[in-house]
């Protein structure tokens, strides 16, 4: 060894491996607090992502993101279906995240019809960085399946007990402290928009390629829907745009529904029952007229099949 | 590799605790290999350009030295400098050129059958054609010895920490420091480690925080009213100096943990009084180039024009510097205005001390820095524009366009990224105003407030940094 000041080094050895060791300690302390925090949440976005993985046992699951939580009015099925029904979707995640919840919620209890909401170009799109907010449930073996498509070393930084609940804190303060003035109108999950966008032309929408990653994904948790008997729909809601045909998701979802038959697409994507930019809030959610209109179309399939 | 990636926090530790297990004859050779390494993981066949620049001023600078007369001495030179530069030209500014040949001649109405090369630019390019160019003119000035290892010149080029973002180096600071030899130096290794770990708390705390409304903002800027594009605006001021001093600071950090001592490249530059200034605390090993081998010999040359030949100096320096940026008019354009800011205070210098008398000194102090930041941030909305129209756009739109703040997709971006950016402002304003008798968290005199500060970095990263593996800003130049 080439170290002519072997008594620095052995002085920075010993200061180093004190400072690990008190970050193992902070990390562990500052992690199990904020594991409590999050566990202990009074209302808002995460406390409905905890309620869905945790004590959810309606027979219908919607889910998706906002499109799924604003567009599926969840009275309508319980009312129409003589069904119970939840709205799992949420704002901003994308299909990782969905199946990842619904892997949580099928090692739970078996739900009777799984309703997946996709959105335009699903297969094309990125979801580097979108499983964040999955992280809190890495314990859980469903969930961590999926976490490794988040980023090779994503499995490592969960070595540390703070680094789930990153970018956290100022929601969880609020869910805990002021849960009253936070709290989410939701209905069964549903939370509804009630504004109606100014008219606009449709814009044009094309998608790149489909990575056959995220279908692969989604095929598989198709498999073990079929083996636990749980009807499936895959659904595109309708959007306010135009999309350049055909469109790589809908020939990939078709191509999935011709081996998985017992799983129905329900394409409403440029249907025109939704030309009417009244029925949108935006170019990608409904209002709630437009979502009255949606869930009674597919309340009739869903009785139909 | 990127500093903020997880690669790189297996990289230092290894090439670290190797370089100081190796013989101080082989200590070159690792730091060369991992410099190598480092560079490789962006796009590996790139390091054939990077060893073409190194040939060339390797050899331009040895036939320099014993060239005998001194036009062989100049010709050698200019032919280093032109070859080198050509490089920097295919890969960086052929496609604007080419662009803007294309548009003239269709203008005129002539075929113009040239293609636009599609190619990627190497990560780094004008930092390490910048290095190595200084090293050759030092060598044409003799304030530099020409030198004979190949390796030892490959690694002064190649030096993993400084290599794609600077700073800069001269030959005069780091070639001799490739052949002392480093012992092992707790309070090296400790500052080392602690400028890193401010570096990482700047860019993954707050230039990411603030990178998100920005993009946010700028990705749909035709949508935005006037109110959030200046808050987006003045955000960018400050992601681009959290992201690009951070980077500085884990490279120097990085570098002095093996015994290696980078230049400064920032010096809190948002308290600067006027351009002038800002440009002595901005990128400060890249102005000083610009200053050494730009502006220094061409107000040389002009100096019979007088005050007319400063002001061409000036000028032209801040256009190279603007075309060093980036190919692009917003780039030149970003660099014109502040050429022309610092003409504007070369030529008003006696008249703003005689107002400096006659204002209360703490008005004009901080109505200066205020005037100052309001211009950077000005000049930034070229900087961030991927084109004309973008920036015209949101100037017109900041001008004109009334409305509320759009506070972002999430409000605790909005907060995280306010609450932390008023932490480094306030910390830079004990800094540069020296107060409570140079207080310092980081650097106290008590042990356990000092390590507090360490923990407490360490806590807020792992709970409020963003982990998006996102690139930093200066890598594209």
């Amino acid at each position: 060894m080439v170290l002519s000041n072997q008594s620095q080094l052995a002085r920075f050895a010993k200061k180093f491996l004190i400072f690990v060791v008190g970050i193992v300690l902070v990390d562990a302390i500052v992690g199990t607090l904020m594991k409590r925090y999050y566990d202990n949440q009074k209302g808002g976005l995460f406390y409905r992502a905890n309620y869905v993985v945790n004590n959810t046992k309606a027979d219908l699951l919607i889910f998706g993101s906002s499109r799924a939580n604003h567009n599926y009015i969840t009275t309508t099925f319980e009312s129409k279906l003589n069904t119970t029904a939840y709205n799992c979707g949420r704002d901003g995640i994308g299909m990782y995240y969905c199946l990842a919840t619904m892997a949580a919620v099928l090692e739970r209890y078996t739900p009777k019809t799984i309703i997946l909401d996709l959105r335009p170009g699903e297969f094309s799109l990125s979801e580097y960085g979108k499983l964040a907010e999955i992280l809190p449930y890495h314990d859980n073996p469903a969930v961590y399946n999926y976490i490794k498509y988040d980023g090779k070393f994503e499995k490592y930084k969960l070595a540390s007990k703070m680094y789930p609940y990153n970018s956290m804190f100022s929601t969880l303060f609020l869910n805990n402290h002021l849960a009253a003035n936070h709290t989410i109108f939701d209905v069964e999950g549903y939370i509804p928009f009630t504004d109606t966008m100014k008219y606009a032309p449709r814009e044009l929408v094309k998608f790149g390629p489909v990575i056959p990653q995220r279908v692969k994904v989604l095929e598989d948790m198709l498999q073990t829907l079929k083996k636990k008997n749980i009807k499936m729909f895959l659904v595109m809601s309708p959007s306010y745009c135009t999309f350049l045909h055909p469109d790589p998701t809908i020939v990939t979802v078709d191509s999935l529904c011709e081996k998985h038959p017992e799983v129905r697409f329900l394409n409403y994507e440029d249907d025109p029952a939704f030309s009417d930019y009244k029925l949108f809030k935006d170019q990608d959610h409904l209002n709630q007229d437009g979502s009255k209109k949606l869930t009674s179309l597919i309340t009739d399939q869903l009785a139909y099949h | 590799m990127l500093f903020n990636s997880f690669e790189f926090l297996i990289f230092f530790p290894i090439v670290t605790i190797a370089y100081y297990l190796s013989p101080h004859r082989f200590r070159w050779i690792l730091l060369l290999l991992a410099s190598c390494v480092f560079y490789m993981f962006f796009v590996p066949i790139y390091i054939l350009i990077l060893l073409i620049t190194i040939l060339i001023d390797y050899f331009a600078a040895i036939y320099i030295s014993k060239a005998t007369s001194e036009r062989r001495r100049k010709t050698c030179l200019v032919l280093s400098i032109l070859s080198t530069c050509i490089v920097l030209i295919i890969f960086k500014y052929f496609n604007f050129f080419n662009d803007n040949i294309r548009l003239l001649a269709e203008a005129a109405h002539w075929h113009y059958p040239v293609n636009p090369l599609k190619i990627l630019l190497p990560i780094g390019l004008s930092f390490h054609t910048f290095q190595s160019l200084s090293y050759v003119i030092e060598v044409y000035r003799n304030k530099q010895k020409a030198e004979k290892h190949f390796g030892i010149y490959a690694l002064y080029v190649m030096f993993y920490p400084q290599l794609v973002a600077g700073p800069i180096e001269r030959p005069q600071n780091m070639l001799h420091q490739f052949y002392e030899k480093h012992e092992f130096d707790y309070s090296n290794v400790v500052e080392g480690l602690k400028r890193m770990l401010w570096g990482y708390f700047k860019k993954v705390v707050i230039a990411d925080r603030l990178s998100i409304y920005v993009a946010a903002i700028n990705s749909n800027y035709k949508h935005h009213n006037g109110t959030s594009l200046t808050l987006a605006a003045i955000f960018f001021g400050f992601q681009i100096y959290c992201d690009f001093s951070a980077y500085s600071d884990i490279a120097i950090g990085s570098a002095r943990v093996m015994g290696f001592k980078l230049m400064t490249n920032f010096n809190l530059p948002f308290f600067s009084r006027n351009v002038t200034e800002f440009w002595r605390r901005w990128h400060i090993s890249l102005s000083t180039w610009f200053n050494d081998y730009l502006f220094t010999p061409l107000s040389f040359n002009f100096r019979y024009w007088g005050t007319t030949g400063i002001l061409l100096a000036i000028m032209i320096t801040f256009f190279t510097s603007g075309l060093w940026h980036g190919a692009g008019w917003t780039f030149i354009l970003f660099g014109v205005f502040h050429g022309l800011a610092v003409c504007y205070e070369t030529l008003t210098k006696k008249f703003r001390k005689k107002a400096a008398k006659a204002i209360p000194r703490i008005i004009y102090t901080n109505l200066s820095i205020l005037f100052t930041f309001t211009f950077a941030c000005f000049t930034w909305i070229f900087f961030r524009a991927t084109s004309m129209e973008q920036a015209d756009t949101i100037i017109k739109r900041i001008l004109f366009v009334r409305g509320p703040l759009f506070l972002g997709f999430s409000n605790r971006d909005m907060i995280y990224a306010v609450v932390f950016l008023l932490v480094l402002l306030v910390k830079e304003f004990i800094e540069e105003h020296k107060l409570f008798n140079n207080f310092s968290l980081y650097h106290n005199s008590n042990a356990v407030v000092r390590q507090l500060t360490y923990y407490s970095l360490i806590v807020l990263i792992m709970l409020f940094g963003v982990f998006d593996g996102s690139q930093f800003i200066y890598f594209q130049f």
